[in-house]
């Protein structure tokens, strides 16, 4: 928060940047609902957020790791960073009745279908299909 | 085989670190060829010191009893299997970028460790195994007697 009083142009605010990562997703769909799942390991709760803009969704999570007090550093294959990943949201996914629940270090959003969406039948005029 | 020797990599460089890294991956790719799902093998942390090394695992989505963390004199076995299930039985599948199957890393320590002291702790999708120096691998201070 200094740094946004030092530097006010400088937008967002400044935190401490870490490397950014793209956690793997996975996509499945029911009738009723759009699943999305996120590996998120590391990440908490209070480190996660979840946005809707317009038509995009957002996810933005933060992992910090504590090292072992003590003990030298042998190897490192993990890492502090950010993860950030957005999909852009279909029209017909009722915005304000999308859920996330966060556990073991996977997230799982479920994006409902609006219920007229469902069962919306599209005319197909045969007539009008000749190009 | 992926045994990887901890001991070689102290230091905040050292050409044996790359080497050792080098020799990691290719003994992934070894291991790999009749292991189709070890794509899910986990990153690791290690830490060691004169009398304790800690290793630390992603395993997101796994469940805890899934894990089995074994150990043999001077090195650690973490293995399991991680199932990536549709979160509804009818669902479609669009996307899959989630690895799953079976997984396993060996991590060589620079000592013998006491089995019977090893803890593990589990959460947000993090293995953090710490393993105590066996007793009877320290080393033990002679004293010299001066008549």
């Amino acid at each position: 928060m200094d740094n946004r009083m030092e530097n006010p142009a400088r937008t967002p605010p400044a935190r401490k940047d870490l490397p950014l990562y793209t956690p793997p997703m996975d996509v499945t769909e029911t009738n009723e609902t759009l699943f999305l799942e996120f590996d998120l390991p590391g990440v908490r709760n209070e480190d996660l957020e979840i946005t809707v803009e317009k038509d995009a969704l957002t996810v933005r999570g933060r992992r910090h790791l504590e090292s072992p007090t003590g003990l030298r550093l042998a190897l490192r294959e993990l890492g502090s960073f950010d993860y950030r990943r957005s999909i852009r949201l279909p029209a017909d996914v009722d915005r304000d009745a999308i859920s996330a629940n966060l556990a073991s270090g996977v997230l799982r959003l479920a994006l409902p279908r609006r219920a007229e969406a469902r069962s919306r039948r599209i005319p197909v005029d045969a007539r009008a299909a000749v190009a | 085989m992926s045994l990887l020797s901890a001991f070689e990599l102290r230091g905040d460089w050292s050409p044996w670190r790359d080497l050792a890294r080098v020799q990691r991956e290719m003994d992934q790719i070894f291991q790999r060829a009749g292991r189709p799902a070890a794509e899910v093998d986990p990153p690791i942390d290690v830490w060691v010191g004169e009398d304790e090394a800690a290793v630390r695992a992603e395993l997101p989505g796994v469940a805890p009893d899934a894990i089995d963390i074994s150990i043999e004199d001077d090195v650690l076995t973490l293995r399991g299997s991680r199932k990536v299930d549709a979160p509804a039985g009818d669902a479609r599948w669009h996307l899959r970028e989630r690895g799953s199957g079976d997984f396993r890393r060996k991590i060589r320590l620079p000592f013998r460790v006491d089995s019977r002291a090893v803890a593990a702790r589990f959460s947000d999708g993090i293995l953090e195994v710490k393993l105590p120096r066996a007793e009877a691998d320290k080393p033990r201070r002679i004293a010299v007697q001066a008549r």
